[in-house]
């Protein structure tokens, strides 16, 4: 929960700073396009300002050329003055559209139509009386002073529509000044806005930082508190795994003193046998089958204990196994297994077995106990074969990611999957007690493997056969602290 | 006992043992005294400060492990000292540890024997050993 609220506390305000930069982001894009609307409508105001000084020009244009027609009968004045007279009413209706769209001089419009056209008619009718050569008429109208009452009206008209153009002007230009600030100041207030976010950001990457930091130096403590408890674990294992060793040496040694009497003594008690026997060849049938009694007991009392000689031997090799010193180096395998099976070459003669053996991959290990193993499996391979086929056995292996393994495969008699865990113990044997052993092999093979950082793992059917698979580390190193 | 024969000593805490011992020796027409010794210190007293003091034509018979001390400490005694380095030594003990053989041939033992629970190869090596006796020539050191 705590996690949850210092994430919201954490991330609001950085949200929130964000939705305002969006919302600046939009106001400025709509800012710019409002501002671009108000420059052309500026423009368009200064346009039609301008559109009504030409039509004043346009006027005054035909008046000019009216004049110097009047006064010199000149045909070429009459070129200017026929021009504006045909540019007149197109500008007259650009004014008066204009007009009614900035809705300026609403009925003005109409007087300054009237105007303009009566400014025409005397233009044209003056002309036309000169062109007639009634020159004194069309001097006596332009004396009547009516075109230049005409004239004045039609200025006044245009001055008045010219001033309320420039208010146009101004109204939009203020306005356009209006839209450019209040854009400046988005724009401001977007910049602030990413300050403030990017100082949220960093605030929040700085504790975020400082919070992976705490993390990591925890993980560091578990990790090193992890190192000491296995370092501790490994100590007492280490003290524990000598205690055994010490124990098994210990027990072996002194169970054997009692043994050797008790092995000395019945051979002692043996021959006293023989020589009572020796000494009544012809004696009491009584005293014979006492004699035979006491052979009879002797013998076993002999089995029994070389039983228990070699039981106590072989817990000796085992805690002596468990000793020894390895020392890694760099061995070609194929080679090593070559040499075993050619140290097994007459007991596979004698079986009548096909051994092969595969490339294998090269390990640094200890060489004399990965000969002992190998030797042991390929020993069982050969000793517990199927009486019904030819002895088939294979060696192969391979290494995959620094783990190397190497399969003993036989097509022998099999070991029942419930004894598979159970082979693999001190004394402990598997299906028909039909061959010599002792139950130990697999159990120093195990115990050999595991000192090499490695397994020994068992896949097998009865009666088909069977695949013992060590995995090995292909680049094996003694850790001091477990193997002194 | 003459001053010229060998006396044989045994070291051996276990009575079996030394019994054992003492009947295959004599089986193999050994007929040397032997003297028994159940502690490594009671040898050792004989050898330097007891009847032994004086004399040096002795055979030792020498079990490693013993109640009071080790076997090998006996062994390093006798091999430090110039008067008695000559003296045979044959070492018996149950185990076959190579690590132990090699260290009591370092020291200097002449015989390495390990009691084995076959009483036929036992008996058939303290034969050898009775060859060993009557052949072996030991000096006698002139008494000081």
């Amino acid at each position: 929960m705590a996690r949850v609220a210092r994430w919201s506390g954490d991330v609001l305000p950085l949200a929130i700073a964000f939705a305002l930069l969006a919302i600046v982001g939009i106001a400025t894009f709509v800012l710019v396009l409002r501002t671009q609307e108000f420059i052309a409508e500026v423009t368009l105001a200064r346009d039609y300002q301008r559109g009504v000084t030409q039509l004043l020009t346009i006027m005054q244009d035909a008046e000019t050329g009216q004049r110097g027609y009047l006064l010199t009968g000149e045909e070429r004045y009459l070129t200017p003055f026929e021009q504006a007279r045909a540019a007149a009413p197109r500008q007259l209706d650009v004014v008066r559209k204009g007009a009614a769209l900035y809705g300026i001089l609403a009925s003005g419009s109409v007087e300054l139509a009237a105007l303009i056209e009566g400014k025409l008619d005397e233009l044209s009718s003056t002309v036309a009386l000169r062109e007639a050569g009634r020159t004194d008429e069309a001097l006596a109208i332009v004396r009547s002073d009516v075109g230049v009452s005409l004239m004045e009206a039609i200025r006044a008209s245009l001055g008045t529509l010219q001033a309320a153009a420039g208010d146009v002007v101004r109204e939009r230009r203020d306005a356009l000044a209006r839209v450019t600030n209040i854009l400046l100041a988005t724009v401001i207030a977007g910049l602030l806005l990413s300050l403030v976010l990017t100082l949220l950001a960093i605030m929040r990457l700085r504790r975020q930082l400082a919070e992976v930091e705490r993390a990591r130096t925890r993980l560091a403590s578990f990790n090193s508190e992890l190192e000491r408890e296995v370092a501790a674990r490994t100590s007492s294992l280490r003290t524990a795994n000598d205690e055994i060793q010490r124990f098994a040496y210990i027990i072996s040694h002194d169970l054997r003193a009692p043994l050797i009497n008790v092995m000395g003594f019945t051979a002692e008690l043996e021959s006293a046998r023989a020589d009572l026997r020796n000494l009544a060849p012809e004696g009491d049938p009584r005293i014979v089958a006492v004699l035979d009694d006491i052979g009879e007991s002797l013998g076993f009392i002999t089995t029994a204990t070389r039983r228990m000689d070699g039981l106590i031997r072989a817990i000796l090799t085992f805690s002596r196994l468990g000793r020894r010193v390895f020392t890694p180096e760099r061995i070609d395998m194929t080679a090593l297994a070559s040499d075993v099976v050619a140290a097994h070459r007459h007991q596979a003669q004698e079986s009548r077995a096909t051994v092969t053996v595969d490339r294998l991959p090269d390990l640094t290990s200890d060489r004399q106990a990965l000969e002992q193993v190998l030797s042991g499996l390929l020993d069982n391979a050969l000793k517990y074969i199927d009486r019904d086929r030819a002895p088939v056995i294979h060696l192969s292996g391979h290494a995959h990611r620094g783990t190397a393994r190497i399969e003993v495969a036989d097509n022998g008699r099999g070991i029942d999957v419930k004894d598979h865990a159970r082979i693999f113990e001190l004394f402990r044997r598997a299906g028909a007690q039909d061959r010599p052993g002792e139950g130990i092999g697999l159990a120093h093979a195990q115990l050999l493997v595991r000192r090499l950082g490695g397994m020994v793992g068992v896949a097998s059917q009865l009666g088909r056969g069977t695949v013992f698979t060590i995995e090995l580390p292909v680049d094996w190193h003694p850790q001091e602290d477990l193997d002194q | 006992m003459t001053e010229r024969s060998v006396t044989i000593l045994m070291v051996e805490d276990d009575p079996g043992h030394a019994r054992l011992i003492e009947k295959n020796i004599r089986r193999a027409a050994v007929n040397n005294p032997i003297v028994h010794f159940e502690n490594g210190g009671a040898a050792l007293q004989f050898l330097w400060e007891g009847d032994g003091k004086d004399r040096n034509a002795f055979l030792l018979l020498l079990d490693l492990n013993l109640p009071d001390m080790s076997g090998v400490d006996i062994l390093r005694r006798i091999k430090s000292d110039p008067t008695r380095r000559a003296m045979p030594v044959v070492v018996l003990t149950t185990t076959d540890d190579k690590a132990e053989i090699a260290r009591c041939y370092e020291l200097g033992c002449n015989v390495y024997i390990t009691k084995p629970v076959n009483y036929d190869s036992f008996a058939d090596a303290i034969r050898q050993l009775g060859l060993f006796f009557s052949i072996m020539h030991v000096p006698e050191v002139p008494a000081t």
